[in-house]
């Protein structure tokens, strides 16, 4: 079986945001990666299947600059056989469509039976690359998925609906899955796998032999939103506390009257 | 790529989005915004959808400003499968163009929406949290957070129709203005044959459906307040004020309370004229989901934590001993 699993490189979340110099996007410098957390989660039940079928081979894609690799390596070392990186050193600023076309012209003619995808990123959180290439390629696609199972040429899954529901759903191969928080806990890589990673292939591919499409959405600029005033901190014991709170309530709300 | 002749596309639609014969709030606060739309753009907000049975549901979006209502009605899209419902709107999508299709941004809207759009080479942006149409063009822009709040980016679509958003639930208000809308139906043939992706079964978890943004107070607990049983203090609070009581990322990754009580970026967004955040640190992820409240009080023990920044009010203090009190000073003066 032939699985693919795409991962993504963000920024952590806690990193002090500035706006680019053209006022369309985030400064790249300064900022510290990682995986993105859902991506995670695609690579470790990637790898489960793969020592389950006890024959498959797991690729793990990432689009970004150099320090991508760093990402690759990781998913190697979790258990990816294969890493291919492609070089782009303006992946942050492709729209969802643009990174799903660069994925889908990779792995057209590669004959894919799985591709997991995190559910979304963790920085732009749009959660369409997945269903976007699976319908670039013709793929069936299940988004939010907290379990898996692999079972005669189908995968049967759960969703995560809104509100508590979950559905089960099963689809024919070849399909793309996206992987959401509660899927599976991601193994530590040990030290002989970290080393081992350092020796599996990694190719490298420039993102100019895949796109060639325009974005369809385009930022027109970005800004820090505006952070409201630090607020009053209420002193004194804990009955004045609720005093004063409860008073300014009521005169600040129609909720308490 | 052929350029799209875009003077075709005209009107705003509203996608809604029902679930056993229920159409889900963001769809209405969606027409809400739409109208507004539309009025900016001199043009009509419309209602679409497909399913089994959905033309039940024109009383209720007549009822938030639906001019028209274009629908497909076939047994086989009873339950939502991407592909047949795919295949379905991108039809009444095709054949009407609309300028404009927003799309709750739901579990199902987002599943949805980048296959209708990839399939249109329309134009996409998701999760946005507000729209505005650009004076000088007609174009639509659209902006949402990304990096869990800290950083927002207003998106257009300048060559492709319709302009597609999926929109966060909670961000408009619904709003009644009532019309009677014509109804547009579409004959769409589909048959069960031709479906690939089976769904079993649904199952309910035992985790209740609870919409926050249905509240007008929250309080919202997160790792301080220690251990699961405490998350009883919240709902004591919440009962008092006549609201509910929901949760931080951590406390259901701590298994604590289910995802559908959390409030955050993976969460549900709220808005309620108050909000108590108890014993949560303010991490960018909840603060995306909560920060528009009308009134934020925080109580939390260190007078650093981020939420502070975005308090009305602060109390700084051990949740666990400042909700009881709360509970119980609330409990003597408004009953007065």
């Amino acid at each position: 079986m032939n699985i693919l699993v795409c991962i993504k490189q963000v920024p952590d979340m806690e990193s002090k945001f500035k706006i680019s110099s053209d006022g369309q996007w985030y400064e790249q410098s300064d900022l510290t990666f990682k995986i993105n957390e859902y991506d995670e989660y695609a690579i470790e039940e990637a790898v489960r299947l793969k020592e389950k079928l006890g024959s498959a081979e797991v690729v793990a894609l990432s689009i970004g600059p150099e320090r991508t690799k760093e990402a690759i390596r990781k998913a190697l070392a979790i258990g990816a056989d294969k890493g291919v990186h492609i070089h782009d050193d303006e992946s942050h600023k492709k729209d969802s469509f643009q990174i799903a076309t660069i994925i889908a012209s990779y792995a057209k003619d590669k004959n894919f039976d799985i591709i997991f995808l995190g559910m979304q990123s963790q920085d732009r959180a749009s959660a369409q690359v997945g269903p976007i290439l699976s319908e670039l390629l013709g793929y069936n696609c299940i988004t939010t998925i907290v379990s898996f199972e692999y079972q005669d040429g189908k995968v049967n899954v759960k969703r995560e609906l809104e509100g508590g529901i979950k559905a089960k759903v099963s689809a024919k191969l070849p399909v793309v899955l996206t992987c959401q928080l509660g899927l599976n806990t991601v193994r530590y890589p040990t030290l002989p796998n970290i080393m081992k990673a350092k020796k599996k292939e990694l190719i490298t591919i420039n993102v100019n032999e895949l796109l060639n499409e325009q974005p369809r959405v385009i930022n027109l600029k970005a800004y820090i939103p505006e952070k409201k005033k630090g607020g009053i901190i209420l002193e004194g014991k804990s009955d004045e506390v609720a005093d004063k709170l409860i008073s300014i309530l009521k005169e600040k709300t129609q909720v308490l009257r | 790529m052929i350029k799209q002749d875009i003077t075709q596309y005209k009107n705003v639609w509203v996608f809604i989005e029902h679930n056993e014969g229920k159409i889900e709030r963001v769809s209405l606060e969606l027409l809400s915004k739409g109208a507004e739309l539309a009025k900016d753009l001199g043009c009509e907000v419309c209602a679409f959808t497909v399913g089994d049975k959905v033309e039940q549901f024109a009383k209720e979006v007549g009822e938030y400003g639906a001019k028209k209502f274009y629908i497909i009605e076939n047994p086989v899209l009873k339950e939502y499968r991407t592909e047949p419902w795919r295949d379905a709107i991108v039809y009444l999508i095709d054949k009407y163009k609309p300028e404009v299709a927003l799309i709750g941004a739901t579990t199902l809207g987002r599943d949805l929406a980048g296959t209708v759009a990839t399939k249109l080479s329309a134009g996409l942006t998701a999760d946005t949290t507000a729209l505005d149409i650009d004076p000088s063009n007609k174009n639509l822009l659209m902006t949402r957070p990304t990096f869990g709040g800290n950083l927002m980016a207003t998106i257009f679509c300048p060559d492709n129709r319709p302009q597609m958003s999926t929109v966060r639930p909670g961000v408009f208000k619904a709003v009644k203005n009532p019309t009677k809308p014509e109804i547009i139906k579409e004959k769409y043939d589909i048959t069960e044959d031709k479906i690939v992706k089976k769904i079993i079964e649904k199952v309910q978890t035992g985790e209740e459906k609870v919409n926050l943004s249905f509240y007008e107070v929250i309080v919202a607990g997160g790792k301080g307040m220690g251990k699961k049983e405490n998350l009883k203090l919240l709902e004591d609070l919440a009962n008092v004020l006549g609201g509910t009581w929901a949760v931080s990322r951590k406390v259901v990754q701590a298994g604590w309370a289910p995802q559908s009580r959390q409030v955050g970026q993976t969460g549900q967004t709220v808005h309620p004229k108050i909000y108590i955040a108890a014993g949560i640190s303010g991490a960018v992820q909840h603060v995306a989901g909560m920060k528009s409240s009308d009134i934020i009080i925080a109580i939390n023990t260190d007078p650093e934590a981020p939420i502070f920044e975005v308090a009305t009010y602060g109390i700084v203090g051990d949740c666990l001993q400042v909700l009881p009190k709360m509970t119980e000073m609330f409990k003597q003066k408004l009953v007065k």
